[in-house]
């Protein structure tokens, strides 16, 4: 995914290019973080609501990329914290989104499961590093944690994804 | 591997989740518009709908634990649920038995439990003597809970019966459990090298055979060498953070690993918890545990007065550790009561069965069985030895694709069953295949 420059910011964001840009990638991460594509959709709405908001306080200190997914994490998380959120099953809400034509189907569909299955701390760095691919350095800005503490909680999910889909996803 | 594949695996996977243009028009037609917040479920707008037409008294009668069941469940359950609505009262509570579905093999029932003149029926509700006849095991789990009638409404799963299709069945609920506390991970603040060096350590020997219960890597060791040495009961009396329905009985280090034993001295049921050792690191360990009980005579006999918690820990290292409690549960109330209903269970759409032939070691997998509720694996081998993980998908002719990530074993004389549930029911029909840890099996 290429990132958008930042320097010469207009006062008001390009909008357009920013959905463009993010809208798909931030839109599934969302659906793997909240288990709900309804409040994935909401929370993306939201996510570009604070963005085009707050876009002239953004001092540029980071690429913009992780500026809005630090909002859109952060949506995410406050979303999780109302209650009604409880009991939701991840392989109903999986097989609720169409098939694509891919040949790995039952693959990707266990190692899905698996990652929307760990807990939010564990799936949040998987998602930032692997699917946003964002360095241990941006994730610890985005998520306000050291670096160190980022680096274990990806060691750890690792070993939690590779441990339920050995034999099935891993080669070894 | 993993780098480059978990991206391609979402985007693949996900290619259909995209923004859509109703979504991007709201998004770009900011700031002049307010953003439009997505309706809860259906129920509450119904509910609302229904409060405008209606008197509140006439509301509550007309909505039913039937019909909560119905806003709860997903449309494609509710097509092949068969509607029971029997009820039965003892004691100032009401059970009610709303609807069921069942297999060949499997009842799935949905009953509600209500208080109608104390507080004993709360979310926390655990059924605990509970059976539905001709089956074999049984699981539940509460769904929704509405506190102001005090009504749980809870799915039943029963496993083990044969040809249940037109069988009457009776559904009985004896006791249940409610006024849950649980205390989650905490430090016990044990100085576990200065406890450990300043007891002397005595140890009683414990038989496999009369041993109530346990789990864990070592549990299966033990019960094969069938004589263990455990720790000599109440030697200490070490008090857990907030914990008044169990303590430390004694710890130390027998044959080489750390012993941690609990005494549960509170007065409820099923009380239970287990213990973590972790390092600065982060690094757990996970015990084993042993449940038993004393004699007068201090000798070990069947019960549950005592958990024998094993770490396989150097003592080198004990230093290193802290000890954590984790899921300390107590159930405040006890209720008993004799609630039963009777009904006949109908037929779903009917099993498919094929002939298969599979080997994962020590299980061999001879028959194979698809039916709305899951996937039936049939064969010969001892289920109580295997470590086995078995992943079962199912795949429809439509191309999408039925995760079964919960199971039931059940295993006799050499032959076992192994069903897999799915979470919706399954259109028998149209099954293309079945994948059991990636081996393809064709139905269509």
């Amino acid at each position: 995914m290429n990132h958008v420059s930042v320097p010469n910011r207009k006062k008001t964001p390009d909008m357009n290019k920013l959905v463009k840009v993010y809208g798909d990638s931030l839109l599934r991460m969302c659906f793997l973080y909240l288990k709900d594509l309804h409040m994935a959709e909401d929370a993306v709405q939201d996510t570009f609501l604070k963005v085009y908001k707050s876009y002239m306080n953004f001092k540029g200190d980071c690429e913009e990329k992780t500026w809005i997914t630090r909002i859109s994490i952060n949506v995410c998380k406050n979303y999780l914290r109302s209650s009604w959120w409880k009991r939701i099953d991840e392989a109903a809400v999986l097989e609720n989104i169409t098939v694509g034509n891919s040949t790995d189907t039952l693959q990707d569909e266990a190692l899905l499961l698996e990652i929307m299955k760990l807990s939010p701390k564990y799936k949040e760095v998987i998602l930032l590093f692997y699917y946003q691919s964002m360095k241990i350095r941006e994730i610890a800005m985005i998520l306000n944690i050291p670096e160190n503490t980022v680096s274990v909680r990806l060691l750890r999910a690792r070993e939690i994804l590779k441990k339920k889909l050995k034999g099935w996803y891993y080669d070894e | 591997m993993m780098n480059r594949t978990i991206k391609k695996a979402i985007d693949t996977r996900l290619a259909d989740i995209k923004i859509s243009s109703e979504l991007e028009n709201k998004i770009i037609d900011y700031p002049n518009k307010t953003r439009s917040t997505r309706k809860r479920p259906s129920v509450v707008v119904v509910a609302v709908a229904i409060l405008v037409m209606l008197s509140v008294s006439v509301m509550a009668a007309a909505i039913t634990n039937f019909d909560k069941l119905l806003s709860i469940i997903s449309p494609q359950v509710e097509q092949n649920l068969q509607p029971i609505k029997l009820s039965s009262e003892d004691n100032g509570i009401k059970m009610e038995v709303l609807a069921a579905m069942s297999d060949s093999n499997t009842t799935i029932a949905y009953i509600s439990i209500q208080d109608l003149t104390a507080d004993r029926v709360d979310e926390s509700i655990n059924l605990y003597n509970y059976s539905i006849s001709t089956m074999e095991s049984f699981t539940s789990e509460v769904i929704s809970y509405d506190a102001a009638s005090k009504t749980a409404i809870i799915k039943l799963l029963a496993n083990g019966g044969k040809k249940l299709e037109g069988k009457i069945v009776t559904l009985r609920v004896d006791s249940f459990l409610s006024n849950k506390q649980s205390y989650k991970l905490f430090d016990t603040g044990i100085d576990l090298k200065k406890v450990i060096s300043s007891t002397t350590i005595s140890t009683i020997p414990l038989d496999m055979k009369i041993v109530s219960g346990g789990s864990g890597d070592l549990f299966e060791e033990f019960r094969k060498r069938g004589n263990i040495n455990v720790l000599k009961t109440d030697q200490t009396n070490i008090a857990l953070p907030n914990i008044n329905f169990a303590h430390i009985s004694n710890i130390g280090i027998v044959d080489g690993k750390l012993h941690v034993q609990t005494k549960w001295a509170g007065k409820g049921i099923d009380d239970h918890g287990t213990f973590i050792l972790a390092n600065d690191s982060g690094d757990k360990t996970y015990p084993s545990s042993i449940y038993f009980s004393i004699d007068k005579n201090g000798k070990a006999i069947y019960g549950r007065d005592y958990i024998e918690f094993i770490f396989e820990i150097k003592e080198t290292e004990i230093s290193k550790y802290k000890l954590f409690a984790d899921h300390f549960t107590t159930y405040g109330h006890y209720t008993e009561g004799k609630w039963q209903n009777t009904f006949k269970l109908e037929a779903m759409e009917k099993d498919k069965e094929v002939d298969i032939d599979m080997d994962f070691g020590e299980l061999k997998v001879n028959k194979l069985s698809v039916s709305p509720i899951g996937v039936t694996l049939i064969g010969t081998g001892n289920m109580s030895d295997t470590t086995l993980d078995i992943s079962v998908l199912v795949k429809m002719l439509n191309g999408s694709v039925y995760t079964l990530n919960s199971s039931v074993r059940n295993n006799e004389n050499g032959k076992f069953t192994w069903k897999f549930m799915s979470l919706e029911p399954i259109k028998v029909m149209n099954v293309k295949e079945v994948s059991i840890n990636g081996k393809v099996v064709e139905l269509k």
